[in-house]
Protein backbone atom coordinates (compact mmCIF):
# COMPACT_ATOMS: atom_id res chain seq x y z
CA UNK A 1 0.00 0.00 0.00
CA UNK A 2 3.03 2.31 0.20
CA UNK A 3 4.50 1.90 -2.95
CA UNK A 4 5.21 5.13 -5.35
CA UNK A 5 2.55 4.45 -7.15
CA UNK A 6 0.38 4.83 -4.47
CA UNK A 7 1.58 7.66 -3.14
CA UNK A 8 1.68 9.63 -6.45
CA UNK A 9 -2.24 8.98 -6.79
CA UNK A 10 -2.58 9.80 -3.16
CA UNK A 11 -0.98 13.09 -3.17
CA UNK A 12 -2.61 14.07 -6.36
CA UNK A 13 -6.13 13.24 -4.38
CA UNK A 14 -4.28 15.21 -1.95
CA UNK A 15 -4.08 18.65 -4.16
CA UNK A 16 -7.46 17.84 -5.55
CA UNK A 17 -9.13 17.26 -2.39
CA UNK A 18 -7.59 20.45 -1.08
CA UNK A 19 -10.27 22.56 -3.39
CA UNK A 20 -12.93 19.75 -2.25
CA UNK A 21 -11.91 20.62 1.58
CA UNK A 22 -12.81 24.54 0.32
CA UNK A 23 -15.55 23.58 -0.68
CA UNK A 24 -16.85 21.84 2.49
CA UNK A 25 -15.85 24.99 4.37
CA UNK A 26 -17.74 27.39 2.28
CA UNK A 27 -21.08 25.02 2.85
CA UNK A 28 -20.61 24.41 6.22
CA UNK A 29 -19.89 28.53 6.21
CA UNK A 30 -23.72 28.64 4.17
CA UNK A 31 -25.59 26.10 6.32
CA UNK A 32 -24.78 28.20 9.42
CA UNK A 33 -25.31 30.93 8.10
CA UNK A 34 -28.41 30.17 6.96
CA UNK A 35 -29.32 28.30 10.06
CA UNK A 36 -28.68 31.62 12.49
CA UNK A 37 -30.28 33.44 10.02
CA UNK A 38 -33.79 31.57 10.28
CA UNK A 39 -33.46 31.17 14.12
CA UNK A 40 -33.04 34.13 14.94
CA UNK A 41 -35.93 35.48 12.92
CA UNK A 42 -37.93 32.87 14.56
CA UNK A 43 -36.73 33.91 18.41
CA UNK A 44 -37.42 37.54 18.09
CA UNK A 45 -40.84 36.80 16.24
CA UNK A 46 -41.32 34.97 19.46
CA UNK A 47 -40.44 37.25 21.45
CA UNK A 48 -41.79 40.30 19.88
CA UNK A 49 -45.57 38.84 19.35
CA UNK A 50 -45.72 35.05 21.02
CA UNK A 51 -45.36 31.29 20.05
CA UNK A 52 -46.92 32.13 17.38
CA UNK A 53 -47.08 29.43 13.78
CA UNK A 54 -44.67 31.62 11.82
CA UNK A 55 -42.43 31.78 14.32
CA UNK A 56 -42.47 28.44 15.86
CA UNK A 57 -41.88 27.09 11.62
CA UNK A 58 -38.84 29.16 11.06
CA UNK A 59 -37.62 28.19 14.47
CA UNK A 60 -37.87 24.43 13.07
CA UNK A 61 -36.81 24.79 9.59
CA UNK A 62 -33.69 26.73 11.41
CA UNK A 63 -33.15 23.94 13.42
CA UNK A 64 -33.90 21.19 10.79
CA UNK A 65 -31.21 23.34 8.55
CA UNK A 66 -28.58 22.93 11.56
CA UNK A 67 -28.96 19.38 11.53
CA UNK A 68 -28.78 19.02 7.33
CA UNK A 69 -25.27 21.12 7.85
CA UNK A 70 -22.96 18.47 8.43
CA UNK A 71 -24.84 15.87 6.39
CA UNK A 72 -24.77 17.99 3.24
CA UNK A 73 -20.71 17.90 4.16
CA UNK A 74 -20.64 14.02 4.43
CA UNK A 75 -22.88 13.31 1.40
CA UNK A 76 -20.40 15.55 -0.69
CA UNK A 77 -17.43 14.16 0.50
CA UNK A 78 -18.56 10.97 -0.49
CA UNK A 79 -19.45 12.13 -3.85
CA UNK A 80 -16.02 13.56 -4.40
CA UNK A 81 -14.34 10.12 -3.36
CA UNK A 82 -16.54 8.23 -5.56
CA UNK A 83 -15.26 10.73 -8.32
CA UNK A 84 -11.28 10.10 -7.26
CA UNK A 85 -11.82 6.13 -7.61
CA UNK A 86 -11.10 6.23 -3.92
CA UNK A 87 -13.16 2.99 -2.73
CA UNK A 88 -12.16 2.64 0.68
CA UNK A 89 -12.84 6.14 1.59
CA UNK A 90 -16.55 6.02 -0.45
CA UNK A 91 -17.08 2.96 1.92
CA UNK A 92 -15.91 4.57 4.70
CA UNK A 93 -18.66 7.97 4.17
CA UNK A 94 -21.53 5.77 2.95
CA UNK A 95 -21.16 4.28 5.99
CA UNK A 96 -21.41 7.34 8.17
CA UNK A 97 -24.25 8.39 5.80
CA UNK A 98 -25.84 5.25 6.67
CA UNK A 99 -25.60 5.40 10.33
CA UNK A 100 -27.18 9.11 10.08
CA UNK A 101 -29.99 7.69 7.91
CA UNK A 102 -30.81 5.34 10.52
CA UNK A 103 -31.15 8.11 13.00
CA UNK A 104 -33.32 9.84 10.88
CA UNK A 105 -35.35 6.90 10.26
CA UNK A 106 -35.61 5.74 14.25
CA UNK A 107 -36.68 9.27 14.88
CA UNK A 108 -39.24 9.45 11.68
CA UNK A 109 -40.60 5.94 13.24
CA UNK A 110 -41.76 7.36 16.67
CA UNK B 1 -29.11 32.87 25.44
CA UNK B 2 -26.82 34.74 28.10
CA UNK B 3 -26.17 31.08 29.64
CA UNK B 4 -25.15 30.33 25.93
CA UNK B 5 -23.02 33.31 25.57
CA UNK B 6 -21.14 32.19 28.91
CA UNK B 7 -20.64 28.60 27.85
CA UNK B 8 -19.85 29.66 23.96
CA UNK B 9 -17.27 32.05 25.87
CA UNK B 10 -15.84 29.61 28.55
CA UNK B 11 -15.56 26.50 25.90
CA UNK B 12 -13.50 27.94 23.34
CA UNK B 13 -11.26 29.62 25.78
CA UNK B 14 -10.82 26.24 26.98
CA UNK B 15 -11.08 24.73 23.35
CA UNK B 16 -13.93 22.76 24.06
CA UNK B 17 -17.81 23.00 23.07
CA UNK B 18 -19.86 24.79 25.11
CA UNK B 19 -21.50 21.61 25.82
CA UNK B 20 -19.84 20.89 28.96
CA UNK B 21 -20.84 24.29 30.40
CA UNK B 22 -24.23 24.27 29.20
CA UNK B 23 -25.55 20.94 30.20
CA UNK B 24 -25.28 21.36 33.92
CA UNK B 25 -26.17 25.65 33.42
CA UNK B 26 -29.47 24.48 31.81
CA UNK B 27 -29.88 21.56 34.57
CA UNK B 28 -29.26 23.14 37.75
CA UNK B 29 -29.91 27.36 36.60
CA UNK B 30 -32.99 26.86 34.31
CA UNK B 31 -34.33 23.42 36.04
CA UNK B 32 -34.31 21.51 32.47
CA UNK B 33 -34.74 17.93 32.58
CA UNK B 34 -31.38 16.00 31.58
CA UNK B 35 -32.69 14.69 28.36
CA UNK B 36 -33.40 18.47 27.35
CA UNK B 37 -30.52 20.13 28.51
CA UNK B 38 -28.57 17.39 26.40
CA UNK B 39 -30.73 18.18 23.32
CA UNK B 40 -30.12 21.81 23.48
CA UNK B 41 -26.75 21.19 23.93
CA UNK B 42 -26.36 18.83 20.50
CA UNK B 43 -27.71 21.74 18.57
CA UNK B 44 -25.04 23.91 20.10
CA UNK B 45 -22.42 21.32 19.40
CA UNK B 46 -23.62 21.38 15.62
CA UNK B 47 -23.66 25.13 15.91
CA UNK B 48 -20.05 25.02 16.81
CA UNK B 49 -18.71 22.25 14.92
CA UNK B 50 -19.64 23.56 11.75
CA UNK B 51 -19.18 27.32 12.25
CA UNK B 52 -15.44 26.71 13.15
CA UNK B 53 -14.65 23.79 10.63
CA UNK B 54 -15.81 26.43 7.70
CA UNK B 55 -12.73 29.08 8.86
CA UNK B 56 -10.51 25.91 9.44
CA UNK B 57 -11.39 24.63 6.11
CA UNK B 58 -8.32 24.95 3.48
CA UNK B 59 -5.43 25.87 6.40
CA UNK B 60 -3.85 22.25 6.35
CA UNK B 61 -5.33 22.03 9.65
CA UNK B 62 -7.83 19.08 9.25
CA UNK B 63 -7.10 15.48 8.60
CA UNK B 64 -10.00 14.71 5.92
CA UNK B 65 -9.43 11.11 5.61
CA UNK B 66 -8.82 10.13 8.99
CA UNK B 67 -11.75 12.20 9.95
CA UNK B 68 -14.09 10.73 7.58
CA UNK B 69 -12.76 7.59 8.82
CA UNK B 70 -13.23 7.97 12.74
CA UNK B 71 -16.20 9.19 12.27
CA UNK B 72 -17.55 5.65 11.27
CA UNK B 73 -17.19 5.51 14.99
CA UNK B 74 -18.52 8.67 16.35
CA UNK B 75 -21.48 7.79 14.93
CA UNK B 76 -22.32 4.50 15.44
CA UNK B 77 -21.26 5.51 19.35
CA UNK B 78 -23.69 8.75 18.74
CA UNK B 79 -26.60 6.82 17.63
CA UNK B 80 -26.20 3.86 20.54
CA UNK B 81 -25.54 6.36 23.06
CA UNK B 82 -28.88 8.37 21.80
CA UNK B 83 -30.89 5.32 21.59
CA UNK B 84 -29.44 4.64 25.97
CA UNK B 85 -30.13 7.86 27.16
CA UNK B 86 -33.95 7.51 26.62
CA UNK B 87 -33.86 4.61 28.06
CA UNK B 88 -31.79 5.48 31.27
CA UNK B 89 -33.58 7.82 34.02
CA UNK B 90 -32.50 11.56 34.91
CA UNK B 91 -30.71 10.45 37.55
CA UNK B 92 -28.32 7.65 35.89
CA UNK B 93 -27.72 10.75 33.29
CA UNK B 94 -26.86 12.68 36.40
CA UNK B 95 -24.63 10.79 37.72
CA UNK B 96 -22.82 9.76 34.51
CA UNK B 97 -22.15 13.58 34.01
CA UNK B 98 -20.88 13.82 37.32
CA UNK B 99 -18.30 10.94 36.45
CA UNK B 100 -17.39 11.85 33.41
CA UNK B 101 -16.57 15.30 34.04
CA UNK B 102 -14.88 14.23 37.09
CA UNK B 103 -12.66 11.50 35.31
CA UNK B 104 -11.83 14.89 32.17
CA UNK B 105 -10.86 16.94 35.19
CA UNK B 106 -8.05 14.00 36.32
CA UNK B 107 -7.00 13.19 33.56
CA UNK B 108 -6.28 16.90 32.57
CA UNK B 109 -4.77 17.29 36.16
CA UNK B 110 -2.08 14.03 35.54
CA UNK B 111 -1.05 15.51 32.16
CA UNK B 112 -0.93 19.44 33.60
CA UNK B 113 2.87 19.91 32.52
CA UNK B 114 3.27 17.66 29.86
CA UNK B 115 3.95 19.03 25.52
CA UNK B 116 3.00 17.23 22.97
CA UNK B 117 5.95 15.96 20.95
CA UNK B 118 5.40 16.28 17.26
CA UNK B 119 6.70 13.55 15.70
CA UNK B 120 9.13 13.86 12.78
CA UNK B 121 8.91 11.39 9.69
CA UNK B 122 8.80 11.69 6.43
CA UNK B 123 6.21 9.35 5.16
CA UNK B 124 2.75 10.06 6.32
CA UNK B 125 1.29 6.69 5.15
CA UNK B 126 -2.49 7.14 3.99
CA UNK B 127 -4.13 8.23 7.04
CA UNK B 128 -1.25 10.91 8.06
CA UNK B 129 -1.16 14.60 7.17
CA UNK B 130 0.93 17.68 6.67
CA UNK B 131 0.83 20.47 8.78
CA UNK B 132 2.54 23.91 8.54
CA UNK B 133 3.47 24.88 11.86
CA UNK B 134 3.28 28.71 12.81
CA UNK B 135 6.06 28.39 15.35
CA UNK B 136 9.05 27.61 13.48
CA UNK B 137 7.42 28.02 10.16
CA UNK B 138 7.69 24.64 8.33
CA UNK B 139 5.54 21.82 7.37
CA UNK B 140 5.35 19.24 9.69
CA UNK B 141 4.68 15.20 8.42
CA UNK B 142 3.00 13.15 11.10
CA UNK B 143 1.71 9.25 10.23
CA UNK B 144 -1.37 8.25 12.04
CA UNK B 145 -0.57 5.25 14.63
CA UNK B 146 -2.48 2.67 16.48
CA UNK B 147 -5.19 3.69 14.36
CA UNK B 148 -7.85 0.40 15.93
CA UNK B 149 -7.25 2.22 19.29
CA UNK B 150 -8.24 5.44 17.61
CA UNK B 151 -11.75 3.94 16.30
CA UNK B 152 -12.29 2.55 19.66
CA UNK B 153 -12.06 5.85 21.37
CA UNK B 154 -13.80 7.51 18.61
CA UNK B 155 -16.80 5.20 19.12
CA UNK B 156 -16.63 5.88 23.24
CA UNK B 157 -16.80 9.79 22.61
CA UNK B 158 -19.54 8.84 20.19
CA UNK B 159 -21.16 7.35 22.81
CA UNK B 160 -20.66 9.99 25.19
CA UNK B 161 -21.75 12.46 23.15
CA UNK B 162 -24.82 10.97 22.48
CA UNK B 163 -25.79 10.31 26.01
CA UNK B 164 -24.86 13.62 27.24
CA UNK B 165 -25.18 15.75 25.09
CA UNK B 166 -21.64 17.23 24.66
CA UNK B 167 -19.09 16.60 21.79
CA UNK B 168 -16.85 14.39 22.62
CA UNK B 169 -13.74 15.85 21.40
CA UNK B 170 -12.62 16.41 25.01
CA UNK B 171 -11.80 12.69 25.00
CA UNK B 172 -10.63 11.93 21.37
CA UNK B 173 -8.51 15.01 21.07
CA UNK B 174 -6.02 13.75 24.41
CA UNK B 175 -6.03 10.25 22.77
CA UNK B 176 -5.02 11.52 19.48
CA UNK B 177 -2.20 13.66 20.42
CA UNK B 178 -0.77 11.30 22.89
CA UNK B 179 -1.61 7.90 21.47
CA UNK B 180 -2.05 8.27 17.92
CA UNK B 181 0.96 10.66 16.98
CA UNK B 182 -1.67 13.51 15.68
CA UNK B 183 -0.24 16.88 16.58
CA UNK B 184 -2.40 19.15 18.62
CA UNK B 185 -3.93 21.52 16.05
CA UNK B 186 -4.72 18.78 13.32
CA UNK B 187 -6.29 16.59 16.29
CA UNK B 188 -8.49 19.76 17.32
CA UNK B 189 -9.20 20.90 14.24
CA UNK B 190 -10.32 17.19 13.20
CA UNK B 191 -12.05 16.19 16.03
CA UNK B 192 -14.11 19.73 15.85
CA UNK B 193 -14.80 18.61 12.11
CA UNK B 194 -16.08 14.79 13.47
CA UNK B 195 -18.29 16.71 16.61
CA UNK B 196 -20.80 18.26 14.38
CA UNK B 197 -22.03 14.96 12.45
CA UNK B 198 -21.77 12.69 15.41
CA UNK B 199 -24.46 15.19 17.10
CA UNK B 200 -26.63 14.90 13.92
CA UNK B 201 -25.94 10.89 14.27
CA UNK B 202 -27.75 11.52 17.64
CA UNK B 203 -29.68 15.10 17.30
CA UNK B 204 -32.88 13.77 15.46
CA UNK B 205 -33.56 11.47 18.28
CA UNK B 206 -34.05 13.85 20.87
CA UNK B 207 -35.84 15.99 18.02
CA UNK B 208 -38.29 13.15 17.59
CA UNK B 209 -38.85 12.65 21.21
CA UNK B 210 -39.70 16.35 22.24
CA UNK B 211 -36.27 16.97 24.30
CA UNK B 212 -35.05 19.80 21.54
CA UNK B 213 -37.37 22.45 23.03
CA UNK B 214 -37.64 25.25 19.38
CA UNK B 215 -36.89 28.66 21.03
CA UNK B 216 -34.88 27.39 23.55
CA UNK B 217 -32.08 25.50 21.39
CA UNK B 218 -32.75 28.82 19.31
CA UNK B 219 -31.22 31.05 21.88
CA UNK B 220 -28.45 28.86 23.08
CA UNK B 221 -27.12 28.11 19.19
CA UNK B 222 -27.25 32.12 19.01
CA UNK B 223 -25.16 32.70 22.40
CA UNK B 224 -22.73 29.51 21.85
CA UNK B 225 -21.97 30.79 18.55
CA UNK B 226 -21.41 34.44 19.45
CA UNK B 227 -19.88 33.18 23.16
CA UNK B 228 -17.41 30.95 20.84
CA UNK B 229 -16.10 34.33 18.48
CA UNK B 230 -15.50 36.06 21.65
CA UNK B 231 -13.88 33.23 23.91
CA UNK B 232 -11.57 32.34 20.59
CA UNK B 233 -10.00 35.61 20.35
CA UNK B 234 -9.63 35.59 24.24
CA UNK B 235 -7.86 32.29 24.58
CA UNK B 236 -5.06 33.19 22.23
CA UNK B 237 -4.33 36.04 24.72
CA UNK B 238 -3.73 33.67 27.88
CA UNK B 239 -1.01 31.49 29.16
CA UNK B 240 -1.54 27.93 28.04
CA UNK B 241 -1.24 27.12 31.66
CA UNK B 242 -3.85 29.21 33.30
CA UNK B 243 -6.29 27.57 30.40
CA UNK B 244 -5.74 24.59 31.64
CA UNK B 245 -5.51 25.14 35.25
CA UNK B 246 -9.35 27.06 35.10
CA UNK B 247 -10.57 24.35 32.92
CA UNK B 248 -9.79 21.76 35.63
CA UNK B 249 -10.95 23.84 38.30
CA UNK B 250 -14.59 24.78 36.41
CA UNK B 251 -14.48 21.00 35.47
CA UNK B 252 -14.42 19.93 39.04
CA UNK B 253 -16.99 22.83 40.24
CA UNK B 254 -19.65 21.23 37.21
CA UNK B 255 -19.05 17.55 38.80
CA UNK B 256 -19.46 18.48 42.16
CA UNK B 257 -22.58 20.47 41.38
CA UNK B 258 -24.26 17.39 39.62
CA UNK B 259 -23.05 15.10 42.52
CA UNK B 260 -24.71 17.49 44.57
CA UNK B 261 -28.59 16.91 42.65
CA UNK B 262 -27.88 13.45 43.05
CA UNK B 263 -27.85 14.10 46.93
Amino acid sequence: MTGPDVLAVQRREDEAFARVEDLLGVMLGIGVAISTALLAAGLGLWMLAGPTRAALLLLRIGLLALMATPLVRVLVSFAEYLRFRDWFFAAMTAGVLLVLVASVLIALSH
Amino acid sequence: MAMGVLAGLLGALLGLGGGVFLVPFLVVVQGLPFRQAAGISLMTVIATSSAVSARSAGKQLINLRLGMLLEVGTTIGGLFGGLTAQALSQRALTALFAIVTALIALVMLLRLDKRNVIPDGSDPGRLGGRLHDPETGREVVYRVKRLPLALLVSFAAGNVSGLLGLGGGILKVPALVSWCGVPMRAAAATSALMIGVTAVATAPIYYAHGDIVPPLAAAAVLGVLAGSRVGLRLAARLHVRRLKVLMIVVLGLVSALMFARLG
